[in-house]
């Protein structure tokens, strides 16, 4: 296990200096940051103070060289525009985004399950149908379009909840709420396709045979083989929605990370948005890793290779 | 993915979803939404010009623009001439910043002295004709200008003061989250991209404030912006885009058209070169009058703009002259220059506009475009992403005739023109025309105001003889509050004049 560990670490290091490279390199063919930094006033003088100061008068290796011994020193530097340490910045911005995906990703794949089994065992049924049918919509509905809804219904005309911002728990009710229906779909689907091909094997067939209560069967035998899809998806979506709730935030006027991120890369932050990115691949690299570590606990058969 | 959300919000309010607002129990904070807030509080460094309204309120400097464009006394009390190239300053006493540092000639050095460092200060080109700042004593200092230079008191307003002894205390990083100035309100929580929240400073010099606070919240989507005005969440939300007016106003609130100081343009003058066709005056006349900007307002603004009268500034600004208009539309006339010019049939020309970086700019971009193809003027047309605006704008990468919004705040007077369309090889030079630089001199020499507002006059008409540019219209700021909220002012630099505010209960 130790040395597994060893090697999916050695992996993560290795995937997060590609993901500073790559935005390294995007970030700057996006154009000159200086641009957005001096007034329409400014001569051609002061630019190549400013270009100076910010350490843009050097070559790009010599830039990438210093960007990553720096981070070798776990030095992110200081964004340009907050003036602030970029470390700082995105683990105050990772804070609302972490907790409303983390709370959408349970809710969703708790919603997501009950209604898969539900849907794979009355198989071709109304109540199959119909589930599919709300699953495949709230997958299909913009998040924006879900957002802006919920946001007039409940928070406007009903007052139930604050139309936006980020503090206490009424205020998570609606953005954590549109990002559940936006994902529960694809993990009812997919719960109820696994579930599908687990029913047909013939150990389930076995277990009703022994006359076991069928509920059991559902939750104890089928479920427990086809988890594994399941949390790969649930996984897969957790990492996605990290640095992806950009539209949900923007929508809500939540400060987090993706906000943070599209914000950096509009006013060419380079220090920020390579300070994002990175953190965002450190995280997305370790959830992966947890994923597979679970399927170690699914499936001892994982493990033994 | 806008005009999504219009519908909805649209149909909402028609369907009668939206009810009035609740009364209100005592909210004595005025809670204030925009689209963005500063990304630091450091007021210097902010390229924008938007975010004064946050700034303006705990921050004040020696001057500040009145209702006209005109520069008023703050933390100045008085100023003279001692000779052409010689202003004293006599402070104001007693003036103290939120943590108690004296305000005095020390710091009015320090900040000037900081604000022409273009590393500290986007203004550092309004200061750089200062060439000394001498302090005579603790109440009074005197600054000394390179050549006679009218604009200084106008240009001291973007100057705002900061506490030396603090910042110096708390570095560059600890004032940007946590600023002190002299403002009548004190900053008093900053989350940066949430909200800016302040108190009213009891120890302010001036008049105080009726309200114990103000907050700047932080909503980037429009329709969340309405929604939670319309919800009691907030009492004003800033930027209301034409097509939602009529729905906020449905909804019982109270809408304010704001013409703000930035001058809609077209350029037709390239920096320090010359393209054929647009050299010849007659052409660039001709093109000011094949545009309708009547029109473009009434389509584009649903008339809540303000024409550009054949100028650079409006009415708020300092050196706006009546006796000067607007081009008529007139396409007969436009032709007929053209054919004047020696180009009876016109000629091709790249243009470029700007997609989202002004207010229906893409829409304004083609209506001009199609304008010019009218009186046989073939434009090809490049719409650029804001930030790529910015990249050729700044290279000299732009199209002969392209898009800019001008801002001629906080300085209200011609520094625009005095940046970008004189010979100084210091500046940008587009348009650089001997008799225009004259004028221009004459004016930023004038220190009398009424000499400086006849030289201002001339300097405008000689302008709009020349047509260095196409005159659309000042860009409209719609900006909505709840009823409760009354004696809102709003000014032509985006600021807000809370003294006289008061919510209802």
């Amino acid at each position: 296990m130790i040395p597994y560990l060893l090697r999916r670490g050695a992996f993560a290091a290795l995937v997060m200096l590609g993901a500073a490279t790559v935005m390294f390199g995007i970030i700057r063919l996006s154009g000159d940051p200086i641009a957005l930094f001096v007034g329409d006033a400014a001569s051609e003088e002061d630019v190549a103070t400013v270009r100076r100061s910010l350490g843009l008068d050097a070559p790009l290796w010599v830039q990438y060289v210093r960007y990553v011994s720096r981070i070798a020193r776990g030095d992110l530097g200081v964004s340009f525009r907050y003036e602030q340490p970029v470390v700082g910045l995105v683990l105050n911005a990772l804070g609302p985004t972490l907790a409303l995906t983390a709370l959408a990703t349970v809710l969703a794949t708790a919603l997501g399950v009950v209604l898969g089994v539900v849907a794979s065992v009355r198989r071709n049924s109304a109540l199959d149908h119909l589930t599919m049918v709300l699953a495949v919509t709230g997958q299909c509905s913009p998040v924006f379009l879900t957002a802006i809804v919920a946001v007039l219904l409940f928070a406007v005309h009903l007052r139930w909840f604050p139309t936006s911002g980020w503090g206490g728990a009424p205020s998570m009710v609606l953005p954590v709420g549109t990002l559940t229906l936006f994902v529960v779909g694809r993990i009812a689907r997919m719960t109820r396709a696994a579930m599908l091909e687990v029913l047909g094997k013939d150990y389930i067939r076995t277990a009703h045979a022994k006359g076991l209560h069928p509920l059991g069967v559902v939750y104890a035998h089928a479920l427990k083989n086809a988890a594994i899809p399941v949390v790969t998806i649930a996984g897969a979506t957790f990492a996605a929605l990290l640095g992806g709730v950009v539209v949900t935030e923007t929508v809500f006027g939540i400060p987090g990370l993706g906000q943070l991120l599209v914000r950096a890369v509009l006013v060419r932050d380079f220090p920020l948005a390579q300070g994002a990115i990175l953190i965002t691949a450190f995280l997305v690299t370790w959830v992966n890793l947890l994923i597979d570590l679970t399927y170690a606990v699914l499936d001892p058969r994982i493990g033994r290779d | 993915m806008t005009r999504i959300v219009i519908a909805f919000v649209a149909w909402f309010a028609l369907i009668g979803v939206v009810a009035g607002p609740p009364e209100a129990v005592a909210a004595e904070a005025l809670r204030i939404t925009m689209p963005a807030i500063p990304k630091n509080l450091d007021p210097h460094r902010d390229p924008a010009g938007q975010m004064l309204p946050v700034y303006r309120l705990a921050f004040e400097g020696l001057t500040k623009p009145d209702e006209s464009g005109r520069p008023v006394p703050v933390l100045a009390e008085s100023w003279k001439l001692l000779n052409d190239t010689t202003w004293q300053f006599t402070l104001r006493k007693g003036v103290k910043f939120h943590d108690g540092e004296p305000f005095n000639a020390e710091v009015v050095k320090w900040n000037i002295d900081r604000a022409q460092d273009p590393k500290n200060s986007v203004y550092a080109a309004r200061v750089k004709p200062i060439v000394a700042v001498e302090i005579v004593n603790e109440h009074t200092v005197t600054l000394r200008t390179r050549q006679p230079f009218a604009s200084l008191i106008g240009n001291l307003m973007a100057v705002l003061m900061l506490p030396p002894q603090y910042y110096q205390k708390v570095g560059p990083q600890g004032f940007t989250t946590a600023p002190v100035g002299t403002g009548p309100f004190r900053v008093v929580r900053f989350t940066p991209d949430a909200e800016v929240r302040m108190e009213r400073h009891d120890g302010y010099w001036g008049s105080k404030p009726g309200l114990a606070g103000v907050t700047f919240r932080m909503l980037p989507e429009t329709a969340t912006r309405i929604a939670a005005l319309q919800a009691g969440d907030v009492d004003v939300a800033y930027h209301v885009p034409p097509e939602n007016i009529e729905q906020v106003k449905a909804a019982g609130l109270n809408v304010f058209p704001v013409h703000i100081g930035q001058a809609y343009l077209f350029v037709l003058a390239q920096p320090k070169t010359t393209i054929e066709p647009l050299k010849n005056k007659l052409v660039r006349q001709a093109i000011n009058y094949a545009v309708d900007k009547d029109a473009i307002i009434k389509a584009f603004t649903k008339g809540m703009a303000r024409k550009l009268e054949g100028q650079v500034v409006g009415p708020d600004g300092f050196g706006y002259t009546g006796k000067v208009k607007a081009y008529p539309y007139d396409v007969a006339k436009a032709r007929a220059l053209l054919k004047e010019a020696g180009y009876p049939n016109g000629f091709k020309v790249k243009m470029s506009g700007t997609n989202e970086r002004y207010p229906q700019d893409k829409e304004i971009s083609q209506a001009v475009a199609q304008y010019l193809r009218q009186v046989g003027i073939e434009v090809e047309l490049n719409l650029l992403e804001a930030n790529a605006w910015t990249d050729r704008f700044l290279k000299f990468k732009l199209d002969p005739i392209w898009i800019i919004g001008v801002n001629y705040l906080p300085s209200m007077d011609h520094t625009f023109a005095s940046v970008h369309f004189t010979n100084d090889p210091s500046t940008r030079q587009w348009f650089g025309d001997a008799t225009f630089d004259e004028l221009y001199r004459k004016q930023v020499t004038a220190l009398d105001v009424n000499e400086r507002r006849a030289a201002l006059e001339r300097f405008a008409e000689y302008i709009r003889d020349q047509a260095p540019a196409l005159f659309l219209h000042q860009i409209p700021l719609v900006i909505a509050a709840s009823p409760k909220v009354k004696g809102l002012k709003f000014q032509a630099d985006y600021t807000v004049d809370l003294t006289q505010v008061q919510i209802g209960r």
